[in-house]
């Protein structure tokens, strides 16, 4: 069961790249860290990703069969739609006050919006822009009614098969180091974010209530 | 200021003779009047003499660039007509095809759209991973398809590079023509010219990342502007006609009333994600525009004349010897100039060649090779379309009828 997981998550990463670079990629390329840093906020990004993951894995682990009810097309949209929502909110915090070069602003969000809580935040979202790997995963858990450790552990090994393809994100430092990357970056956080926000979440949300 | 007006002078006539007939070469080539377009129940001297008007106008107007020395002048004048001249015929055409201009789902589904180089970027990477095409065009074959597009875009960066915009490009006309339509701007931006400059470049990565998940192209769904002189979804529902509502806005936005005001090409130069994928993929084109900081004045007269913000008062400061890559070749710092800094060049020169000296040097320099190619690209592009539209002029006047019946393509 964990090589099948593993495996499924490797075969299927490409996918899932699909679904979390698009707020990852201009995530880590506006911010000016150093390789350490940036390994750090990658790890919390990861583990914000893992925390979803397992969430569901026990979730689904402790429902079994009772869940397949709701893998259905309406509550992905819905969920999907929420995550999309919330993780366009923050895209646009981040791409207007949290890179803005005055100290003002800086105090303002590392007192309320820290860096560290933040990365967590937005890979437990990303986490939730759900795929169509994560809903592989999910109807075999659903079907083995195994318990919740066994869905916890399944999503675990599936989580670390996905991981391998988020690596690169470790070498964004060396593209950090031209400010004409860090800005494109940061316009494309405010775009992604009102793409995010209003034709992913807000009019999804709204055909799907 | 320089006193040597060498550069500034006419050319010489005889390289001027010499490159326009070679372009006349080209452009009887690429539309041969005896080869003209015949459809049954219309007079035949229609075909013949829209292909001689086009190329005859196209060959004064060559033969003027090289004689009077105003690349960007005489370049703009020609872009600017591509662009009005494409107009009636795409429309027309896409009447023709099935009776009107907004794609229903059936359209889409019918895989018959012409393909839109602009989306040739955003379509990579949805066909690594399913094999598909994520624009609902023919791949081979019939009016505009893929693998033709293909072709002269590679051709067309190879060796013009993002040339490709201020020669080529059927839509770039209407933000070239406008900014240049007021003598002053009415808003200045020039303090910003760095922020905007990268514009594009968001937009490619964001479009990009954006298309992954749906593995669609988002730029096409809901951000670019000339969908409205070309064709759009047919607004349905509350989502197609937010989007039919934003690309009336962006279109009249960026590549008419924000180029009339700042006299920037803000379409082209902050906004299209093409342009700023031909930043990148036009690095392979031997073709400059270079600098000599030596000879600057620090007039600023270049950087004003940029429409596209790709000379900084940094590119002259930090003597650096060329614009940024955002550079489109267009010509209109050439021209402005006092001091005879700036020319056309090749990718490794920091300043501009001294006069050739001689008429085979003088007919292989970058100041001749590259309006030469970039006219003869652009030609090879609107031929078609701009003919078709002069003989869709001739139609409407004999037969009073501008769609014409069967279609010309």
């Amino acid at each position: 069961m964990i090589l099948e997981a593993f495996l499924l998550g490797v075969s299927t990463g490409t996918v899932c790249i699909t679904t979390c670079a698009p707020s990852a990629v201009p995530l880590f390329l506006s911010r000016e860290w150093s390789p350490r840093r940036n390994a750090l906020g990658t790890a919390l990004f990861f583990g914000g990703r893992l925390a979803g993951y397992l969430l569901f894995g026990l979730i689904l682990g402790a429902l079994g069969a009772l869940a397949a009810g709701y893998l259905t097309p309406l509550w992905e949209g819905r969920i999907g739609a929420l995550a999309y929502l919330l993780t366009g909110v923050l895209l646009l915090m981040e791409g207007i006050f949290y890179n803005l070069e005055k100290p003002r602003f800086q105090c303002f969000m590392k007192k309320r919006y820290p860096w560290t809580g933040g990365l967590f935040l937005f890979g437990l979202l990303t986490g939730l822009h759900f795929c169509p790997p994560f809903f592989a995963a999910a109807v075999r858990v659903t079907a083995e009614g195994g318990g919740p450790l066994q869905g916890g552990l399944f999503f675990l090994f599936f989580f670390l098969g996905t991981s391998l393809y988020f690596l690169p994100l470790l070498a964004a430092p060396w593209l950090t180091r031209k400010p004409a990357v860090r800005l494109v970056a940061r316009m494309t956080l405010l775009l992604m974010g009102g793409y995010f926000f209003l034709v992913l979440g807000l009019f999804n949300l709204g055909g799907q209530l | 200021m320089n006193p040597d007006n060498t550069l500034k002078r006419n050319r010489p006539l005889p390289v001027v003779l010499i490159l326009t007939a070679l372009m006349g070469l080209h452009v009887f080539f690429f539309n041969n009047p005896a080869s003209s377009l015949q459809l049954e129940g219309i007079p035949s001297w229609m075909g013949p003499v829209a292909s001689l008007i086009y190329n005859t106008a196209a060959l004064i107007l060559f033969f003027l660039m090289l004689r009077t020395n105003r690349v960007g002048f005489f370049r703009r004048i020609f872009f600017v007509s591509i662009a009005l001249l494409f107009l009636p015929t795409f429309i027309a055409n896409i009447i023709e095809m099935r009776g009107h201009m907004a794609l229903t789902t059936k359209d889409i589904f019918l895989n018959e759209t012409p393909f839109c180089h602009i989306v040739l970027p955003l379509v990579a990477i949805p066909y690594a991973l399913t094999q598909t095409l994520a624009f609902p065009a023919v791949l081979s074959t019939g009016y505009a398809s893929f693998f033709s597009m293909l072709v002269i875009w590679l051709a067309a960066t190879v060796i013009l590079g993002r040339g490709w915009c201020s020669w080529v490009c059927f839509y770039g006309g209407w933000d070239d023509g406008f900014s240049r339509l007021r003598k002053r701007p009415a808003l200045k931006i020039s303090p910003r010219n760095d922020r905007l400059r990268y514009g594009g470049f968001a937009m490619l990565l964001f479009t990009l990342l954006a298309g992954l998940p749906t593995l669609t192209v988002v730029y096409c769904e809901w951000f670019c502007p000339f969908k409205l002189i070309t064709e759009f979804e047919e607004p349905t529902g509350f989502k197609s006609m937010l989007a039919f509502i934003l690309m009336v806005l962006l279109f009249f936005a960026l590549a008419i009333i924000l180029p009339l005001l700042t006299r920037k090409r803000v379409q082209c130069g902050s906004f299209c994600p093409f342009g700023a994928f031909q930043s990148l993929a036009g690095r392979v084109s031997p073709f400059r525009v270079v600098l000599d900081s030596g000879k600057c004045v620090q007039c600023g007269k270049c950087i004003q004349a940029c429409p596209v913000m790709a000379i900084s008062p940094e590119t002259i400061k930090e003597g650096r010897g060329q614009p940024l890559m955002t550079c489109t070749l267009c010509g209109e710092c050439v021209d402005v100039c006092p001091a005879q800094a700036v020319d056309f060049g090749l990718a490794l020169q920091k300043k501009p060649s001294p006069p050739a000296g001689s008429l085979i040097k003088e007919l292989l320099h970058p100041r001749s090779l590259l309006p030469w190619a970039g006219f003869a690209f652009g030609f090879v592009i609107s031929s078609g379309f701009a003919t078709g539209t002069l003989y869709r002029f001739f139609h409407l006047l004999v037969r009073g009828s501008f769609v014409l019946p069967g279609g010309l393509f």
